[in-house]
């Protein structure tokens, strides 16, 4: 009896190490990316007038409200070293999630004063109705010229305006605000886990009479499942008049940079 | 007694058995979506550099027109771009090492093919200013870019499917399948990062 007791723990603690091992391994490279922003605009930066910002927060999330595009406005003073532009800007972008996970429809504008570098970033699905070249217009034509003058909030509505009139149209207006909780796919081996319970718990317990076999099936011992998709514990937001949730977009690097 | 140890042992045996399946059907299953991720992945970076080699016509044709630009350096672009699609990999070529690096080598040769061009077009001042060049030259850059957004997601990609592999138990199981590890792009001369040529 107590060499079997002994040997099920053995088991117990080999599967427990076995499990360990399998859990996924760590994840990629790449450059520190801040946490996620729960407002349209995040000046961290620091130059756009108290005013305008309360503006675009409310132009940006009545345009996701329209056609559900999640388009931010983020600055920063300055393009972390050890990085780029392009590759700090589709990094934040990807880890942010603008845009709806199924259209893929986000956009951000980056501006970082000190290295006098901006940004905007398009995600996969609105690559079409704001391709590279017009992403660049809109910087060459409307923000460039404002920042190279020093106003930096003239410049990043304009942005934002002009932005915004390309590419509406392209989606029809769903409203849809926030990311929907993920499901999570049954791993195959709570099946398993399930002969498990039903073999050391079930099995010996029709067999009578021998007890103490105290064992709680844990939902099985399944190598950890496959970590959903960038999912998003969606949900909260900071104070009353919504704010930035993503939806779970994503960015392949289009959009188009500029410096002044 | 005798008999219910008997009975025991059985139950301990199937269940052993029914653990290790268990694993090793687990252990194949993930590798398995690695694997496909991987995959995925590279079809996203055919994408891009598809992408950029149906640039590359207009690009010439463009740059033919401005008042005798060197025809060396265009020769070299068109040649580069169709050194680049011939080299093709399916999905099981990518996973040889040495088709692998005969590809990014290609491909490599083209992006530097073009980064000559656009220096070179530094020289011709009504090509610059011409509103289509610089479309394309937009273009072209974004599709560097999306070369390195994409080169470098596939790369994170291998890494999780050869760590995968090669970790304990499930490399008996990739050993037994035959998964192998998977050639992933090298960075060097700068390869990782967007092209150092600076379009103004």
């Amino acid at each position: 009896m107590n060499t079997r007791l002994a040997a099920r723990t053995r088991v117990r603690a080999t599967l427990f190490a076995l499990l360990l091992v399998l859990a996924p391994a760590g994840a990629a490279a790449g450059p520190v990316v801040p946490p996620a922003p729960t407002r349209f605009v995040t000046d961290k930066a620091g130059v756009i007038a108290p005013d305008v910002a309360v503006r675009l927060e409310a132009q940006l999330s009545s345009f996701e409200k329209e056609t559900s595009n999640q388009f931010l406005v983020y600055t920063e003073t300055a393009v972390p070293d050890g990085t780029t532009l392009e590759e700090y800007a589709v990094a934040c972008a990807q880890a942010w999630r603008a845009g709806q996970a199924q259209r893929k429809n986000g956009m951000i504008l980056f501006v970082f004063p000190g290295s006098r570098k901006a940004r905007l970033e398009v995600g996969y699905g609105l690559e079409g109705a704001m391709p590279d070249a017009l992403a660049r217009r809109v910087l060459d034509e409307q923000v460039l010229p404002r920042f190279r003058a020093g106003d930096y909030s003239g410049g990043i509505s304009a942005g934002v305006s002009a932005a915004i009139a390309a590419t509406k149209g392209e989606y029809k207006g769903t409203g849809q605000a926030r990311g929907q909780p993920r499901g999570r796919a049954i791993p195959t081996p709570l099946l398993l886990g399930i002969a498990f319970v039903f073999f050391f718990v079930i099995l010996p317990a029709l067999r009578g009479g021998r007890r103490g076999y105290s064992y709680i099936g844990r939902g099985g011992w399944g190598s950890g499942g496959f970590g959903g998709f960038g999912g998003f514990g969606g949900g909260g937001g900071g104070g009353g008049g919504g704010g930035f949730s993503g939806g779970g977009g994503s960015f392949g690097g289009g959009g188009a940079s500029g410096d002044w | 007694m005798g008999k219910s140890v008997a009975l025991g042992c059985i139950v301990l045996i199937l269940v052993g058995v029914l653990v290790v399946g268990g694993m090793a059907a687990g252990a194949y299953n993930k590798l398995n979506a690695a694997d496909q991720g991987v995959s995925a992945g590279w079809a996203q970076v055919e994408n891009v550099y598809q992408r950029r080699a149906d640039l590359i016509p207009n690009l010439v044709e463009t740059v033919k027109g401005a008042a005798n630009f060197e025809k060396d350096t265009l020769t070299q672009v068109i040649q580069a771009r169709a050194s680049a699609t011939q080299v093709k990999l399916d999905a099981n070529s990518i996973k040889d090492p040495a088709a692998f690096e005969k590809f990014q080598k290609a491909q490599d040769g083209l992006g530097s093919a073009i980064g000559r061009l656009l220096v070179s077009v530094e020289k011709y001042p009504e090509l610059k200013a011409n509103q289509n060049f610089r479309d394309l030259q937009t273009q072209l850059e974004g599709t560097e870019n999306r070369i390195s957004v994409e080169r470098g997601r596939f790369n994170d990609l291998t890494q999780a499917y050869n760590t995968l592999r090669r970790s304990f138990p499930t490399v008996i199981v990739a050993n037994f399948a035959g998964f192998k590890d998977r050639p992933y792009f090298k960075g060097a001369e700068g390869s990782e990062k967007p092209p150092p040529v600076k379009f103004n």
